[in-house]
């Protein structure tokens, strides 16, 4: 028999990379000041949210919180639908594959990876400066989260594709657009449908909290029965919320099983 | 129809694929281009509609200059010259209706093509395209729901519908296996024949070659190492080509 060759070493990456993991997670745990004491004390008070928690208020919030929550669920609508379809156009500007030049390529990434590092309740914030407090700035709000969600996903499936269609559209003599549109756009119309229902889902959620600043929605009614611990008014609004991310989900894995 | 003139391709990274070639092929012609994987035959087929450029040297089609075309005269050129792939290139989610209304994209416009406001006569040279290698019935099914065959078959179909004077094959039968690989070829000679497109096929299948080739020119190594006819090709020139005696894998083999 031949020699056997030798086992290479362990990568350096995974030689520095363990150890140093390890070491930030449990130095991070006592930065933190996690410690089950508190956990221990503040237990005992357990019942100031439980008692009203456990104990909801239905026709409190149906009379006082539906409209906010028919809002709420109006702007997530409205925000994921605008914001995965201006994606849908970027997403192939800031693709490798579809996009052979260089500085647009950049540019367009840049912008959709400078869209992503703020954070929704910032740009919820901005907007209510810019277009006053209200829905509207909620929907601009989510807007750009959903924006910048779909083109970070949308632009690295477009990525992977199959470049052969679009090279035997280009070798037809097609435009660049059209070849894009009828070789590239078909390829990646399952992923869009899957990452739309998953991003209406984080909407969901987001424009929840998005009437902490004044943004429309729910978030203002669960804020204010906050401050005075009523938890027996916000329950029935959790469970309403929960509901329906849960129907929506049901809805989303009927929907990819039947498209993919 | 087409002429190389001391064409040379040279990839990134250093490796010559193309040595200086020089050939001239009539319109009409059939030709076959034999040669090892790496010989530079993919490379050769590509210059002519410039999806590879030439690092020296240019090709001329139907007396236009490819290499020097600008972006818009390219378009123009290409539009005349259909390409079939061995991977058969299909959007595999479209109908075959679709994919065939592909090789018509250069002659309609863009908003037309993206709302899908096909031309009637448009429409009716995909049907026609699609009747010409007889998998008309499959018009509505989506691609993946064809067998290889079938697929190259539509892939023939999506570059006739673009009513092209050449015809491109890279290695068209290389994923089929022998029988449909015959069926592809004859669907190839057919439509040279019937509707005279100068048609040049990448093959590495011998006797494949010399059942359907007229004209057969043999690469290796980038250089040219063989031109002329089918018939006259000896075992020697054959060894020439692939530099060693002819091995039972260089055959297809018969269909039984």
């Amino acid at each position: 028999m031949n020699k056997v060759p030798k086992k290479p070493l362990p990568s350096l990456l995974a030689v520095i990379g363990y150890p140093f993991t390890i070491a930030f997670s449990i130095f991070s745990f006592f930065q933190i000041g996690f410690n089950l004491e508190d956990f221990k004390r503040n237990f005992a008070n357990r019942r100031l949210v439980t008692d009203t928690l456990f104990n909801p208020k239905w026709d409190w919030a149906i009379e006082n919180a539906s409209q906010a929550l028919i809002e709420t669920i109006q702007i997530a609508i409205l925000a994921s639908i605008l914001g995965c379809f201006i994606a849908l156009p970027l997403s192939f500007y800031a693709s490798r594959a579809t996009n052979q030049t260089t500085t647009t390529y950049f540019i367009y990434k840049s912008f959709l990876n400078f869209i992503r590092t703020i954070p929704d309740l910032f740009w919820a914030m901005l907007f209510t400066v810019a277009v006053g407090l209200g829905p509207f700035a909620g929907v601009l709000a989510l807007v750009m989260f959903s924006m910048a969600i779909m083109g970070k996903l949308l632009s690295e499936t477009i990525d992977s594709i199959d470049l052969g269609p679009l090279e035997a559209a280009k070798a037809s003599g097609a435009k660049h657009n059209q070849a894009v549109f009828s070789s590239a756009l078909p390829q990646i119309l399952p992923n869009f449908t899957a990452y739309f229902l998953y991003i209406f889902e984080l909407c969901i959620r987001a424009s929840v909290i998005l009437g902490l600043v004044g943004a429309g929605g729910v978030g203002r009614i669960i804020e204010t029965q906050r401050i005075f611990l009523r938890f027996d008014r916000i329950s029935p609004i959790i469970i309403f919320i929960l509901v329906i991310v849960i129907g929506i989900e049901q809805f989303s894995v009927w929907l990819r099983r039947k498209i993919l | 129809m087409i002429e190389f003139k001391n064409i040379s391709v040279t990839y990134p990274g250093g490796v010559e694929a193309l040595k200086n070639i020089t050939l001239d092929i009539t319109e009409g012609d059939f030709v076959i281009i034999v040669g090892m994987s790496g010989a530079g035959k993919s490379t050769l087929l590509r210059t002519v509609n410039n999806l590879v450029e030439p690092t020296d040297g240019e090709v001329l089609v139907d007396s236009k200059n490819v290499t020097n075309a600008s972006k818009k005269e390219l378009k123009v050129i290409r539009s005349d010259i259909g390409m079939i792939f061995q991977t058969f290139n299909l959007v595999n989610r479209s109908s075959v209706l679709k994919n065939v209304l592909t090789g018509r994209l250069s002659q309609v416009s863009t908003i037309r093509s993206i709302f899908g406001l096909w031309p009637k006569e448009d429409k009716d040279i995909a049907f026609e395209s699609l009747n010409k290698v007889e998998i008309l019935e499959k018009a509505y099914v989506r691609g993946s729901n064809l067998s290889g065959g079938q697929q190259q078959r539509v892939g023939i179909a999506r570059a006739l519908a673009q009513k092209p004077k050449v015809m491109l094959a890279d290695e068209p039968v290389a994923s089929l296996d022998p029988i449909t690989s015959r069926v592809v070829m004859k669907y190839l000679k057919q439509i040279n024949q019937e509707l005279g497109i100068t048609t040049i096929v990448n093959l590495h299948f011998l006797d494949l070659a010399k059942e359907f080739g007229e004209r057969l020119i043999g690469l290796k190594d980038g250089e040219l190492v063989y031109d002329g006819k089918v018939n006259d090709v000896s075992d020697q020139d054959f060894e020439n080509i692939y530099g060693r005696a002819i091995k039972s894998s260089d055959l297809l083999g018969e269909d039984e």
